[in-house]
């Protein structure tokens, strides 16, 4: 079985399904992170937009791990 | 003092040692030079990479900005650099892995043919990267000086010829190297201070409510302008697919799939190193050490007082290392642009493969040499050129090299208009002379994808061959899927 791929039209050449969701979702997050409301939130002393930047860097990597290996699995 | 200057003599003469046992295999072939022969594996290019990226900034700096500016804008700016590594393995990594020339000048001038493209290009990656090895020099002359007690001139001249030398003769395989080693001086330095520190806290957590009970600022983020952190992190997020130190990098892997694993290993690795820093070793040097006038002292108060004169020593060689290792590939970044993208087509043709590689030992010199002699009485403002430096880059080279890969209607017109819009917007916007309320960097990038947009759909479509060829380096190869 081949890679799950979003279509990619005429337009666009094709992208595994999973490569797209995870750049979907880091472009999301990394908007939310930025949101206004995060800055005057705080937990443990620190605005829960620090703790939402400190959770991006260490799931950005991670998901896109997660996905190459999972997508490899698929083969 | 002596035990710090012998472990720091000893980590260059490393260096240069790790050069002249790779000149013996790297000065004939441009395989070798450039790309290490494209043999790199995964575990290897990730502490490389990881190395790359982490600057003198990434360990001074990054500690300095958070005790002065808070946590949370200070994972802001770093934050960007960390997405950008995703960006870049899946939107570029295998596709130029597969395309499997030596820059990224080359990819662009192959997918947009055109004059402006060649020349254009590695104007620009010199103009950034002069000015980005400038104020590493200068970040190296700087610790140097305060941690070595050397005046800065003559550690600046060290520190130099050191890595001119290495880089010089042994091209990519002597960075690699030197980058692993000193990308593992850096995490053994980073974590295990941070490991020390929280273990005598209790916790992470504890240590952060504790801190921001005395310093609640640090916590922070209420009071600061956003825009300039969205700007750093849009400048670092689309700048890392692109930037050719990190680009050269994807073409010395294995293959398309080693490139993407070592891209989001080096990140983690990366990620693991600047949060280690500034959620265990920050809150300790703001409880000890309130109120210090330089931030950037932070982190060599806390190894003062809490490690013996040993670890010191590693932790000097440890800052001098996160320099060297960011300023050799800036260095053969730089040097690749006038030696293999502006003169290597003209010389191939006239020139034997022995002239070839003193051309590539003297560009080295000729770069280094000149950002010596800058650095040596550098502009006051060095640190934002630097910035503005790698936002110019993102800003000419991500809508162009992106679209060029992915949007089949993509052309020759769009490519060369994407790229003159996205740089001349970025140095108009910076200069004052388009002023929309936005950063910069979302302007040119703005400006850049409409150029596309509108060569793409006005301009004649590219030819059948071409997108026949695009079409290839995106098919998966047998080899990819090991």
């Amino acid at each position: 079985m081949g890679r799950r791929q979003v279509a990619g039209g005429r337009h666009f050449f094709p992208m595994a399904r999973g490569e797209a969701f995870a750049l979907v979702f880091l472009l999301l997050f990394s908007a939310v992170c930025f949101l206004p409301v995060w800055r005057q939130l705080e937990v443990v002393g620190m605005a829960l937009s620090g703790w939402g930047m400190a959770a991006l860097m260490v799931i950005s990597p991670v998901l896109t791990l997660w996905v190459f290996r999972s997508g490899r699995r698929r083969g | 003092m002596v035990v710090e200057r012998v472990l720091v003599l000893l980590y260059l003469l490393a260096c240069i040692g790790i050069g002249v046992f790779a000149s013996r295999k790297v000065l004939a072939s441009r395989d070798e030079y450039w790309v290490a022969g494209r043999r790199i594996g995964t575990a290897v290019n990730a502490m490389a990479i990881m190395a790359s990226l982490a600057s003198g900034g990434s360990i001074i700096g990054v500690m300095g900005l958070a005790y002065s500016q808070g946590i949370p804008a200070t994972l802001a700016l770093f934050a960007g650099a960390v997405v950008g590594f995703p960006l870049a393995s899946i939107l570029v990594a295998r596709q130029l892995r597969a395309f499997g020339r030596y820059t990224i000048t080359d990819f662009l001038a192959f997918r947009f043919p055109s004059p402006v493209v060649r020349l254009l290009v590695p104007v620009l990656i010199v103009i950034a990267f002069s000015v980005y090895i400038v104020a590493q020099l200068k970040a190296a002359g700087i610790t140097a000086h305060a941690l070595l007690d050397i005046p800065y001139d003559t550690a600046l001249v060290i520190a130099t010829l050191v890595f001119i030398t290495y880089v010089s003769i042994g091209g990519m395989i002597a960075i690699t190297w030197t980058d692993v080693v000193q990308g593992l001086i850096m995490l053994v330095v980073v974590l295990g201070t941070a490991l020390a520190v929280v273990w005598r806290a209790g916790s992470p957590l504890e240590l952060m409510r504790q801190t921001t009970a005395v310093a609640p600022e640090l916590g922070r983020l209420a009071d600061r302008d956003i825009g300039s952190s969205l700007g750093y992190f849009v400048i670092w997020a689309t700048a890392i697919p692109v930037i050719p130190h990190i680009v050269m990098r994807v073409f010395t892997a294995k293959d398309g799939r080693s490139a993407q694993l070592s891209l989001n290993l080096a990140m983690l690795a990366y990620s693991v190193m600047i949060l280690a820093a500034v959620l265990a070793i920050v809150p300790v040097g703001k409880l000890g050490f309130p109120g210090l006038d330089d931030a950037d002292q932070v982190f060599l108060r806390v190894i003062q007082s809490e490690f013996p004169a040993f670890v010191r020593g590693i932790a000097v060689a440890a800052v001098l290392a996160a320099v060297m290792s960011t300023t050799d590939a800036l260095l053969l970044a730089c040097s690749s642009a006038i030696a293999h993208d502006l003169l290597g087509e003209f010389l191939r043709q006239r020139a034997s493969e022995r002239a070839l590689a003193a051309v590539r030992v003297a560009s080295a010199w000729a770069i280094g040499i000149l950002a010596l002699y800058w650095a040596l009485a550098p502009p006051e403002l060095l640190s934002r050129f630097y910035t503005a430096g790698i936002g110019l880059l993102s800003a000419g080279l991500f809508v162009p090299t992106v679209a060029g890969l992915w949007w089949k209607r993509a052309n020759r017109v769009g490519g060369v208009a994407a790229l003159v819009a996205g740089a001349g917007s970025y140095a108009l916007a910076l200069a004052g002379g388009l002023d929309l309320g936005l950063p910069p960097i979302v302007v040119a990038l703005l400006s850049s994808s409409v150029a596309m947009l509108a060569g793409g759909l006005l301009g004649a479509p590219d030819s059948r061959s071409m997108t026949e060829q695009i079409a290839a380096l995106h098919a998966r190869p047998v080899c990819d899927e090991r």
